[in-house]
C-alpha cells in the first residue's frame, strides 16, 4: 500500500524552497498521488543552464521502501540519461535507493547528476561516446538539445498546442502564436481569437 | 577420442587444474575436526578428501557451530557473527586468517558490521514523541527501534523495510534503511518485528539465514538428487572429490554430475556434450 500521508507531506515539503533549491514536484493530473511530475532547472555553467527539465514520477505501491521511477519528459543530451526515451542511469533510483531519501532529494541527486556526468556508466552508449572522445562537441549538442527542448517556451509545448488545436484552433497556427509568444498560452489564445 | 577419456595416468593429471591425487598433509586434522563438529553427520572418507552428510534436521546444527565459533572467539552477537560468516562465505579458517591480517576493524567493516559502543541518544529516557523520518509520523519513543549503526525509524517502517526485502529474496544482508549505511539489521530484530504483523513471512527469513549455510558456502552443496533428499554435503580439503550422498545418489563434488573419475570434470562435460550433439545428428 503506498503511503499518502508520506506523499502529501512530501509535496508540500517539498516545493518549500523551489526558488532556491530549483526542484519543484506536483501532481500530474490532480487526483492521481502515485504519478507526480517534477522539474528541475539545469545548473548553473553546465550546458543545461537556463532550461527547466520536466520529470515523470510514478510511485510504486512499495514507496518508500521501493525506488520512484522516474523519467526525463523532456529531451536531454547526457551521457547517464537516454536521448531517445528519457530514462535514467543513477545507483539511488536502483539499488541505493533508501526510503529515508525523498522525491526531493532524488530530484536534487537529478540536478547533480546533470552536474557531473558519469560516462563510465553510461545510460546512453552514443552520447557517452562522444562524451570522452570529442566533449567541445558534446557540450554544443547538449547546448542545443537545451535551448530547443528546455527552455521555457518549449516546456510543454505539445500539451499547450494540443488544447489550443481541441479548442478549434489549426494546428499551424496554434504553434506560429506560441512560437511568437514564447509559449504564453493566453496571450496566444488572445492572439488567435483577434486574428 | 576415446584417447581424451579413457583413464589418464596419475602422473598426467599431475599440474593440471584437476587434482584428482592430491592428498593435504593436514587432512587428519581435519577429519578429526569434522567429526567433532557433525557427530550426527556420517562420514564418507574419499582418499584425498573428506565429506560429510548434513541432514535437513542437522542444518540447523551445523550451522550453530560454525556460529558459536566465531562468536566465542570475537565476542559477537549471533546476528553480527552470521553477518560475519555471510559475507566470507561460511569460510570460519579464513575469518580467523583474515583477523591476524586485517585486524578486527577492517574485518568487520569489509563485511558491513558496524558496532556502536556508544548509542547517540537513550530513547527511553526521552518522553517526547518522536518523528520518524521516513513516514514522517510523530510516534511514541517505545514504538522506536534503533539499530547497531546508530540509526533509528519507527517500528512500521522498520517492519515494512524488512518485508520488502524479504520478498526481495535479500534476507542475507538486510541493510539498514539510512542512505548509504552498510550495516546489516540485526536478525533478531527482523526476526521479532516482521513476526508480529506476517509469521508467515517470518518463517521465510529463517529459511533464508538456514539456507545461507549452504548457498553462501564453497564447501558446503546440496545434494544433486531429483527429487531432491533434502541433504547437504559438506567437505574438507580438496573440493575435487567423488561422494555418496546418505539417500544412494553417487556425485563429484566439483561439478554436480554423475561420478565420472578419472575423467576431468571439464572432460566429462565436453564428453557429454559430444554425446548429445551425436544423438540430435543420428536423429
Ligand atoms: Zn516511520
Ligand atoms: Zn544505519
Ligand atoms: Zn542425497
Ligand atoms: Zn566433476
Amino acid at each position: 500500500m503506498l503511503d499518502t500521508s508520506r506523499v502529501q507531506k512530501e509535496l508540500a515539503e517539498g516545493n518549500r524552497d523551489t526558488e532556491t533549491s530549483g526542484v519543484s514536484i506536483a501532481l500530474h493530473d490532480g487526483a492521481d498521488l502515485t504519478h507526480l511530475s517534477g522539474t528541475i532547472t539545469g545548473p548553473v555553467g553546465t550546458p543545461y543552464e537556463g532550461g527547466v527539465f520536466v520529470i515523470d514520477i510514478r510511485l510504486p505501491s512499495g514507496y518508500p521502501f521501493e525506488p520512484p521511477k522516474m523519467q526525463f519528459v523532456t529531451r536531454v543530451w547526457h551521457p547517464n540519461i537516454s536521448s531517445q526515451n528519457g530514462a535514467i542511469c543513477l545507483d539511488i533510483l536502483k539499488d541505493q535507493w533508501s526510503p529515508a531519501l525523498t522525491l526531493k532529494t532524488a530530484l536534487l541527486s537529478l540536478q547533480a547528476l546533470l552536474s557531473a556526468p558519469a560516462p563510465d556508466d553510461p545510460q546512453d552508449a552514443v552520447v557517452a561516446q562522444q562524451y570522452l572522445r570529442d566533449y567541445q562537441k558534446f557540450v554544443g549538442t547538449a547546448r542545443h538539445w537545451t535551448e530547443t527542448f528546455a527552455k521555457s517556451a518549449s516546456v510543454g509545448m505539445d500539451e499547450k498546442v494540443k488544447k489550443l488545436v481541441e479548442m478549434g484552433f489549426p494546428e499551424d497556427a496554434v504553434r506560429a502564436v506560441l512560437e511568437a509568444t514564447k509559449g504564453d498560452e493566453n496571450m496566444a489564445l488572445e492572439k488567435l481569437c483577434s486574428g | 577420442m576415446a584417447d581424451d577419456v579413457d583413464s589418464p595416468s596419475s602422473s598426467e593429471v599431475e599440474g593440471t587444474e584437476d587434482r584428482y591425487f592430491y592428498l593435504s598433509d593436514q587432512e587428519d586434522d581435519i577429519a578429526e575436526n569434522v567429526l567433532q563438529d557433525l557427530e550426527d553427520g556420517q562420514q564418507e572418507d574419499c582418499s584425498w578428501s573428506v565429506s560429510s552428510v548434513i541432514t535437513k534436521e542437522s542444518l540447523l546444527a551445523a550451522q550453530k557451530v560454525d556460529l558459536r565459533k566465531v562468536m566465542e572467539l570475537l565476542a559477537l552477537s549471533e546476528h553480527n557473527a552470521r553477518t560475519l560468516l555471510i559475507h566470507y562465505r561460511w569460510d570460519v579458517e579464513r575469518v580467523f586468517e583474515l583477523l591476524e591480517q586485517k585486524g578486527k576493524d577492517r574485518l568487520f567493516s569489509e563485511a558491513g558490521l558496524t558496532i556502536v559502543e556508544n548509542k547517540m541518544i537513550d530513547l527511553s529516557s526521552c518522553c517526547d514523541p518522536f518523528t520518524c523520518s521516513i513516514c514522517f509520523e510523530e510516534v511514541s519513543p517505545t514504538a522506536v527501534t534503533e539499530m547497531d549503526c546508530g540509526h533509528y525509524y519507527c517500528n512500521e517502517c522498520w517492519t515494512e523495510h524488512f518485508i520488502v526485502k524479504i520478498n526481495d529474496g535479500q534476507s542475507r544482508r538486510i541493510r539498514c534503511m539510512a542512505p548509504k549505511c552498510n550495516a546489516i539489521c540485526d536478525e533478531a530484530i527482523v526476526r521479532s518485528l516482521v513476526s508480529t504483523r506476517h509469521p508467515d513471512i517470518a518463517d521465510r527469513f529463517e529459511r533464508f539465514l538456514l539456507e545461507s549455510y549452504i548457498e553462501d558456502n564453497n564447501k558446503v552443496k546440496w545434494c544433486p538428487s531429483v527429487p531432491h533428499c533434502g541433504n547437504a554435503i559438506r567437505v574438507v580439503g580438496d573440493i575435487y572429490c567423488e561422494l555418496e550422498c546418505i539417500c544412494g545418489k553417487q556425485f563429484c563434488f566439483s561439478c554436480l554430475s554423475e561420478a565420472h573419475s578419472p575423467c576431468s570434470c571439464i572432460m566429462w562435460e565436453r564428453w557429454k556434450k559430444k554425446c548429445h550433439d551425436e544423438s540430435e545428428t543420428v536423429n
